[in-house]
């Protein structure tokens, strides 16, 4: 690959060079699985105060706020590791994310406790990638110098946004204006096929990089999501980029959950998934898939959107909150990390939504190999397992490449997340948000899915779980 | 709009595809053949089992991870490895692993056993799904 650089010299931040070869801990020694640092129940010591359903960054932040305000806690995990819809793996010798990846300075929650840990960050290259390869709907491959035609792709995309910015005054709060309700309804496919004056290429380009972010095909979520990541990080395309793919931990986002459990020390039951959660006047019981019953003074949900309609609830969960997670969250599309043979820049690919991989972009280039991590709108249109499969999908964009290795979750088989991270589908916002973050007399539900801010973020998980901690506290005052 | 000029640099017709040896696939699956019919690739197992499974599972003994340990595998009955908390479809399969019943199981993993947890859905490529089969019933 030719590449006349765009190299980062008013944007480097972080010098990543050096952390290759640096790799992380070993998987044995994080204790994230089961056996590890999985602590039993407390035994005899009694009741809980509170029980956590769920180990993802919401519920270990849940944790850890109920332990500082004293509360015996205990979080149960379906699964025999924690981290919800993040999961900290091996690839070709480094610590990768199979889920939430990438943080940012402008998100609060997460940043914040990125500074009080001091853990180190890397980058991946390809969010401010040299050049953008354009597979378009006409089948063609285009090849563009992010120098040269950067300033056009990022007036493309603010055409795309457009008034959606007057809808939003303040995107950190869902409901701080009533403006977003005439927009709410419309998808990211609808907004873009009403706007005119983009030429094919920037629409093409428009409908890519919105359904890598949407993660499924862009009639499927709402465009005010879009336009809400957007406001939140800072109304352009580069920050929106560096928003959500460009910063990661350089040990996986395990490493943070780590810090957050050995300053929560909370219990924690791993492979127990809940079938049956039952609250009365005084406590809430929850009972395993083995019948084991487990019973506190609260609890604290956070089941993800998707999987709420699995689990019984006594009394019954109000019909808005069921209904939404029966019409599921957007996000349902497919991530893998993938080792290609040669160097081929650092680059960031970009198909429409029909096609199988709608985003490919440069992790690092190492050893004669290239790291690419891509998404994809739907796992009917690429087998993460098959690498026959993957070939033919990153071949839309290099003819030649050879795929080395491929390594993805399929987040949509799992029965405990049943999807990737939220992105809400038309009219969801107004019908259903303000009722998901209700909680019941003493149960209270926070998720990532129905965050204020980055919703469907890391730094939104862990919102809900200051949120959930702040409830906790107001039940027990 | 004023401005949106884009400089295309190289534009690639798109290549043809390769056509598929769907045939012996098609025929392996059919037949259910491969853990007999194919001899073990070492290498070939090795590098599948690194890429498709190891993020959740280890062939260690005692060593659980998302995924339980795979140590000596082959003759075990399905959900019974001590220390790990199965789904209450694997411990009630009362499937005993072998090349027959791997080679089944990694197809379709949640066909095979309805109910199962492990979110993965299957090696669909017969030769290294074979080869997968002989590096656990040999490892």
């Amino acid at each position: 690959m030719t590449s006349p650089d765009r190299k980062s010299e008013s944007r480097a931040v972080l010098t990543r060079r050096q952390f290759i070869g640096a790799t992380a801990a070993a998987a044995g020694t994080v204790p994230l699985a089961a056996g590890a640092a999985a602590a039993e129940a407390a035994g005899a010591a009694g009741e809980y105060d509170v029980i956590v359903i769920g180990g993802g960054f919401c519920g270990i932040t849940a944790a850890r706020e109920c332990r500082r305000a004293g509360l015996r806690t205990l979080v149960v995990e379906a699964r025999n590791r924690l981290g919800g819809r993040t999961f900290t793996a091996d690839f070709d010798g480094r610590r990768v994310d199979l889920g939430g990846t990438w943080v940012h300075w402008s998100q609060p929650h997460v940043w914040t406790e990125v500074r009080r840990s001091g853990l180190p960050l890397e980058e991946t290259i390809g969010a401010t990638a040299d050049h953008v390869i354009v597979r378009t709907s006409k089948r063609d491959i285009v090849s563009l110098s992010y120098a040269k035609s950067g300033a056009g792709l990022e007036r493309a995309v603010a055409t795309y946004i457009g008034d959606g910015r007057a809808a939003l005054p303040l995107p950190f709060d869902p409901f701080g204006s009533e403006a977003y309700r005439k927009l709410d309804g419309i998808s990211s496919a609808e907004r873009l096929a009403a706007l005119k004056g983009l030429s094919a290429l920037e629409r093409d380009y428009v409908d890519a990089y919105f359904a890598g972010q949407g993660h499924n095909y862009t009639d499927q979520f709402a465009w005010l999501e879009m336009v809400r990541w957007y406001c939140l990080s800072g109304h352009n395309l580069l920050d929106m980029t560096d928003m959500s793919s460009r910063f990661h931990f350089r040990d996986g986002t395990a490493a943070l959950l780590n810090f957050l459990l050995a300053e929560g020390k909370p219990d924690v039951r791993l492979g127990t998934p809940v079938r049956r959660v039952v609250e009365d006047k005084n406590r809430v019981a929850i009972v395993t898939s083995r019948g084991e019953e487990l019973t506190a003074r609260a609890a604290i949900s956070t089941v993800p959107l998707n999987v709420l309609k699995d689990i019984e609830w006594q009394p019954p969960l109000p019909e808005a909150k069921l209904q939404a997670s029966r019409e599921t969250h957007a996000g349902h599309g497919t991530k893998l990390h993938l080792l290609v043979e040669g160097d081929y820049g650092n680059i960031s690919c970009a198909a429409p939504s029909r096609y199988a991989l709608n985003s490919l972009i440069t992790e690092v280039v190492a050893d004669g190999h290239t790291h690419l991590i891509g998404f994809g709108p739907d796992p009917e249109l690429l087998d993460v397992n098959d690498t026959e499969s993957v070939q033919r999908a990153v071949r839309l964009f290099l003819p030649e490449a050879k795929v080395k290795r491929a390594l993805g979750y399929q987040w949509t088989l799992d029965p405990f997340a049943q999807g990737t991270w939220c992105t809400l589908r038309p009219h969801m916002w107004s019908r259903y948000l303000r009722e998901l973050q209700q909680p019941s007399a003493r149960i209270i539900f926070a998720s990532a899915d129905w965050a204020n801010g980055f919703r469907g973020f890391i730094d939104g998980a862990m919102e809900q779980g200051f949120e959930a901690g702040r409830q906790v506290r107001a039940l027990f005052a | 709009m004023s401005g949106t000029v884009l400089h295309v640099e190289h534009v690639h017709l798109p290549c043809a595809r390769r056509s598929r040896d769907l045939g012996l696939t098609l025929v392996l699956a059919t037949l259910g053949l491969p853990a007999v019919a194919v001899e073990c690739d070492a290498n070939l197992g090795a590098e599948a089992f690194a890429s498709k499974c190891a993020a959740c599972h280890s062939l260690e003994a005692g060593q659980h991870m998302t995924g339980p340990s795979l140590h000596e595998l082959a003759g075990r009955r399905a959900g019974t490895v001590s220390g790990f908390n199965f789904s209450a479809a694997m411990s009630e399969s009362g499937i005993v692993w072998s090349s027959t019943s791997l080679e089944a199981f990694l197809t379709s993993p949640q066909t095979y056993v309805r109910g199962t947890v492990m979110p993965f859905g299957g090696v669909k490529n017969a030769t290294e799904r074979a080869a997968i089969v002989c590096y656990l019933v040999t490892s």
